[in-house]
C-alpha cells in the first residue's frame, strides 16, 4: 500500500498544475460553438441556404490567403453554413502552423463575423499544445500518463479507506482537514470513471498527429502508386467530393484532405465522410480520389487505432450528445477542479493534521 | 467485494455506459445516457453539501 500512496502523491503533485490549466481551458471549450456564435464568429452562414460551389469557396480562401496552400476543407458540425479551410502559410513547417479561414458556404464570401478563427481558437491551442507548437502534445502526454497513474493509484488506496469511512460520507465533528480529505476521496471516487475516460482520450489525442502519420506511412502511402502523376492540373474540388459521395450516398462529407497534407497522399485527395447515425457518425470513412482524374482509387476501412482516435475527440470534449451532455460535462469538469484543489489543500496542510485524522492518512 | 465498494463500482459502470451510449446519437440513446450519468452528479451534489456543512461546523 505504501507504494500506491507514494505513486498517488507524486503523480498527482506533478500533473496537478497541468491539469488545472487543462480543466480551466477545457471548460469553455465544451461550449465552443455557442461561445463562437455569441461572439459573432462564423455566424453568417445559413445552414438551409443552397450551398455555393466548393470551387468558389476555394477561390475565396485563396483570395484571403494568396500565398498559402489549402490543406483541409472542413464542414464543422458546430458551424452550420460555414466552411473552414485550414491553410498552410508559406514556410509552414507543420500542421500546427496552419491558419483557419472561414467562408460562408452559401455566398462564398467571409461570414459576417470575419474570416478569421475566433478567440476560442487560442484556447484550443493552449489546451491542445500549451502554445508550444508541435512539441506541445508530446509535453502534454506526460501529465496525461501521470493523471492515469494518479487515478489508478487513488482507486487502489480508496478501497481500504471506504471500508473504514463508508461511501459518500463526510465525517462530522473532526478537523477541517478531515472534511477536505473526505471531500477529495469521495468526489474522486464518484467521478473516477469519467476522469479515466477523459484522461485516456486526452492521452490518445496527444498522440493524434503521430497516429495519423503512422497510418499515412503504413497504409495510405500504398495507394500512391494508383494515382496519376501530378500534371500541374487538378480536378475541380466539386467533382472530387461528388465522386466520394457517390461511393457512400447516405454519408455526409466531413472534411477533405488535400495532397501534401497530413491525411492525404501526394497524388490523391482524401474525402472523409461521416455516417448518418450511431457510431458511424463519429468514425470517418475515407474515400481516396485521384487528384487529376477524380477517379476513386480506394476506400480503405480505417484501422482500429484511427477509429479509436476518432472516438477520442468527442469522448474527450463531451460535445457529441447535445446541450444536456455538455452541461453534465461542465459540471464534471468543475468537480475535477474541486478534486485537484482539495488535493492541493491536503498536501499544503499535511503538517497541520488534527488528532482524529489517523484513519485516513492519505488522500485517495 | 464488500458492499460498501459495490455502490461506487455501480456508479462507475453506469457512468461508462452513459458515455458510450451517448455516442449512438440523439433521441432515446441520449436520454438513457443522461439518466446513467446522473447518479454521479447527484452524488457530487450530495457530497458537496455534506462537505460544506462539515467545513462550516
Amino acid at each position: 500500500m505504501r507504494f500506491w500512496v507514494w505513486a498517488h502523491k507524486w503523480s498527482s503533485l506533478i500533473c496537478t498544475a497541468f491539469l488545472l490549466v487543462l480543466c480551466v481551458t477545457g471548460l469553455p471549450l465544451i461550449f465552443r460553438g455557442e461561445i463562437d456564435h455569441a461572439l459573432g464568429y462564423g455566424t453568417g452562414g445559413q445552414a438551409a441556404a443552397r450551398p455555393a460551389p466548393l470551387s468558389a469557396i476555394e477561390a475565396a480562401a485563396r483570395v484571403a490567403r494568396p500565398l498559402g496552400k489549402i490543406h483541409f476543407l472542413v464542414w464543422e458540425p458546430d458551424k452550420p453554413g460555414v466552411i473552414t479551410l485550414s491553410i498552410a502559410p508559406p514556410g509552414g513547417k507543420s500542421f500546427f502552423d496552419n491558419e483557419n479561414v472561414l467562408i460562408d458556404a452559401a455566398t462564398a464570401s467571409p461570414p459576417s463575423g470575419g474570416d478569421r478563427a475566433s478567440p476560442t481558437q487560442w484556447l484550443v491551442d493552449l489546451h491542445g499544445t500549451l502554445l508550444l507548437g508541435p512539441m506541445g502534445p508530446l509535453v502534454l502526454g506526460v501529465p496525461a500518463v501521470l493523471f492515469i497513474v494518479a487515478l489508478v493509484s487513488g482507486a487502489v488506496i480508496y478501497g481500504p479507506f471506504a471500508r473504514k469511512a463508508g461511501f459518500a460520507k463526510v465525517r462530522g465533528g473532526r478537523t477541517t482537514r478531515t472534511a477536505w480529505l473526505d471531500l477529495h476521496n469521495m468526489l474522486g471516487a464518484v467521478i473516477l470513471a469519467w476522469m479515466l475516460v477523459v484522461g485516456a482520450t486526452g492521452l490518445i489525442n496527444t498522440w493524434g498527429a503521430s497516429i495519423i502519420r503512422f497510418w499515412q506511412m503504413s497504409e495510405l502511402s500504398t495507394y500512391a502508386a494508383q494515382g496519376t502523376p501530378p500534371t500541374g492540373r487538378t480536378a475541380p474540388i466539386d467533382t472530387i467530393v461528388d465522386a466520394a459521395r457517390a461511393r457512400y450516398p447516405d454519408f455526409q462529407p466531413y472534411f477533405v484532405a488535400y495532397p501534401g497534407s497530413l491525411m492525404a497522399g501526394e497524388r490523391f485527395h482524401a474525402v472523409y465522410l461521416r455516417g448518418p447515425d450511431g457510431l458511424k457518425e463519429h468514425i470517418f470513412q475515407p474515400v481516396l480520389i485521384d487528384s487529376v482524374t477524380a477517379r476513386v482509387i480506394g476506400a480503405p476501412r480505417p484501422p482500429w487505432y484511427i477509429s479509436a482516435l476518432a472516438l477520442s475527440q468527442p469522448l474527450h470534449f463531451g460535445d457529441y450528445g447535445g446541450l444536456t451532455l455538455k452541461v453534465i460535462w461542465a459540471l464534471l469538469d468543475l468537480t475535477t477542479i474541486a478534486v485537484l484543489v482539495s488535493g492541493l489543500i491536503l498536501t499544503v496542510s499535511k503538517g497541520r493534521k488534527g488528532p482524529h485524522d489517523s484513519l485516513a492518512e492519505v488522500a485517495a | 467485494m464488500k458492499s460498501v465498494l459495490l455502490f461506487p463500482v455501480l456508479v462507475a459502470v453506469a457512468t461508462l455506459a452513459g458515455l458510450v451510449l451517448a455516442l449512438f446519437g440523439a433521441g432515446g440513446w441520449d436520454l438513457l445516457a443522461c439518466a446513467l450519468l446522473s447518479p454521479a452528479l447527484i452524488l457530487v451534489g450530495l457530497l458537496l453539501a455534506r462537505a460544506v456543512g462539515a467545513l462550516r461546523a
